[in-house]
């Protein structure tokens, strides 16, 4: 599968779909370079700042995924318990 | 703060954020999807349920305890009350337990109905979040249950209660607790002692006598009554109380009562009208030769002394007509009010076909209007010393009062008066009981 390029030609990761457990690299939009363009004066061009910046949202990403993934199927169980419940049976 | 740090900081603050809503959208999904599909499933284990308000240090107590001295499946069901002393944290951080968050404080009987909701396991547990259990406890309390079909439900002996589940104990702190326990707790069938009230502290019900039983009842504000309310509901259907003076575990006590302060007497006070309202003197009604009478392989359901050729309705706004054992959903809007039912019960009664708005009311006229002979399916009959019976089944049933009869919006129909000696070939029957008040929108 090829690559999308955008946002001057830095090639993004591929998205992978989420698995319970595993890291998921790559699906940050908000991305100083290599996703969807920050606006603003907050933008960060790449250069060795943009680096910094996206090592630390990476290792953010991945812990925070995880944990979400498991608190959202936590939570979803019991959404769909709940609605199969409400079921006229 | 250097400006590579700053973003390091920033970089990873939004990475977390952004991941932890990815993963939640992805799990959520996921979960969702698995909680319905496996709905019907049940583990072979027990849900221990622990309604909880503001006792964080107790329900951490409890916690461990379980985890400690518990050697069977269980899983762990938490109900807070909208507490606000960071129990809702502690649950959120917690792993390897199910909870709820209320956003208010829905009483005893409202917490205990949602961990029922939620439950999964063959046997459910109620137990208080200011018990410490001990070794066997629960080991314990499933051979009573499982001993005998006639158990219904099962509760230990402890240091701080009312009624006949109070021992007297010389232990000075919970290590010696533990110690007493060890060696208190052996299982012993000549110590299941048969009982008229069991207390809500620490009740075992299996799940398939919990599908006929049915819920609390929540119109008992905050706590007391409505587990006596309950054991009186599981001994009309036949179910057995037991005392395991076999087992016994450690309670604090009415630590979220008490802080009620002033407001205890009150919510006691209310609880206790309202359950005299419900019952008036219940042991006159237990007594009676109905129940002696009642074949031993019968299994009763709380839908057997409820009504028929009624309007109810379950968790959702579909109304249906009740009659035979059937449930008729009725097609199109009606205007008409029914009685709020758990769906539990509403899924006791077979699904029928839908009728129309036209045809359940015409046939509500039927049953309540009809000069024809009182003996016809639903007719409202009364004695001249005021009892009312309804004609079900070709059985008369009485109602237990007033109140059971208005809480089924049935005291708009004038009953037909009938004299004595019309109704004494007919056997004394169940009684028709009001339906426990649900107030969630949710069970």
């Amino acid at each position: 599968m090829k690559a999308r390029r955008k946002n001057g030609g830095v090639s993004l990761r591929l998205k992978r779909k989420g698995i319970r457990g595993r890291s998921l690299r790559g699906k940050g939009i908000n991305r100083a370079f290599g996703g969807k363009r920050r606006r603003g004066p907050g933008r960060i061009a790449p250069g060795q700042n943009a680096v910094e910046y996206n090592q630390s949202y990476d290792a953010g990403f991945d812990k925070a995924y995880n944990e979400g993934f498991n608190v959202g199927y936590a939570e979803g169980m019991e959404a769909g318990h709940q609605e199969a419940y409400k079921g006229e049976g | 703060m250097s400006q590579i740090s700053k973003h390091k900081t920033d970089g990873y603050n939004d990475g977390f954020n952004k991941g932890f809503h990815s993963g939640y959208r992805d799990g959520y999904g996921g979960g969702r999807h698995k909680g319905i599909s496996q709905f019907s499933n049940v583990f072979e284990g027990t849900s221990i349920i622990i309604p909880t308000y503001n006792q964080l240090p107790y329900l951490k107590e409890c916690i461990e305890s379980i985890v400690q001295y518990t050697d069977t499946p269980y899983e762990l069901i938490i109900i807070d009350n909208a507490s606000d002393d960071g129990t809702a944290e502690f649950l959120k951080s917690s792993q390897g337990l199910r909870f709820r968050i209320n956003e208010g404080n829905l009483g005893f009987a409202g917490a205990v109905n949602q961990g029922l909701m939620m439950a999964k396991g063959t046997t459910l547990m109620i137990l208080n979040n200011d018990s410490v259990v001990t070794t066997n406890w629960l080991s314990n309390l499933l051979n009573c249950l499982q001993s005998d079909s006639r158990f219904g439900i099962v509760g230990p002996v402890t240091n701080y209660i009312s009624g006949d589940q109070l021992i007297h104990v010389s232990y000075q702190d919970i290590a010696e607790m533990q110690q007493f326990s060890k060696s208190y707790n052996q299982s012993n069938t000549h110590s299941w002692i048969v009982t008229e009230r069991l207390t809500g502290f620490c009740m075992l019900i299996r799940r398939v006598d919990f599908n006929r039983l049915g819920f609390f009842d929540e119109g008992f504000e905050i706590g007391n009554c409505e587990d006596d309310d309950y054991g009186l509901r599981a001994r009309l259907l036949g179910m057995q109380l037991v005392i395991a003076k076999d087992t016994f575990i450690h309670h604090y006590g009415s630590v979220s009562m008490k802080t009620l302060n002033d407001n205890f007497e009150q919510v006691y006070a209310n609880n206790l009208t309202f359950y005299s309202s419900k019952w008036g003197d219940p042991h006159d009604m237990l007594s009676l030769k109905w129940q002696q009478n009642m074949n031993s392989g019968m299994k009763l359901r709380t839908i057997d002394l409820y009504p028929t050729c009624i309007f109810v309705r379950g968790v959702n706004t579909k109304t249906y007509w009740i009659e035979n054992g059937v449930r008729y959903p009725i097609l199109g809007a009606s205007g008409i009010q029914p009685v709020r039912v758990s769906q539990i019960d509403l899924r006791c009664w077979t699904l029928g076909d839908g009728i129309s708005a036209e045809d359940a009311i015409h046939r509500m006229k039927t049953v309540y209007f009809s000069s024809d002979s009182w003996e016809q399916e639903g007719r409202l009959i009364k004695l001249k010393n005021g009892s009312v019976y309804q004609y079900k089944g070709k059985r008369l049933h009485r109602f237990m009062n007033r109140l059971a009869i208005a809480a089924w919006h049935l005291d708009s129909y004038e009953p037909l008066l009938v004299n004595e000696q019309e109704v004494q070939k007919y056997e004394e029957e169940a009684p028709i009981i009001s339906p426990p008040v649900i107030k969630a929108d949710n069970i």
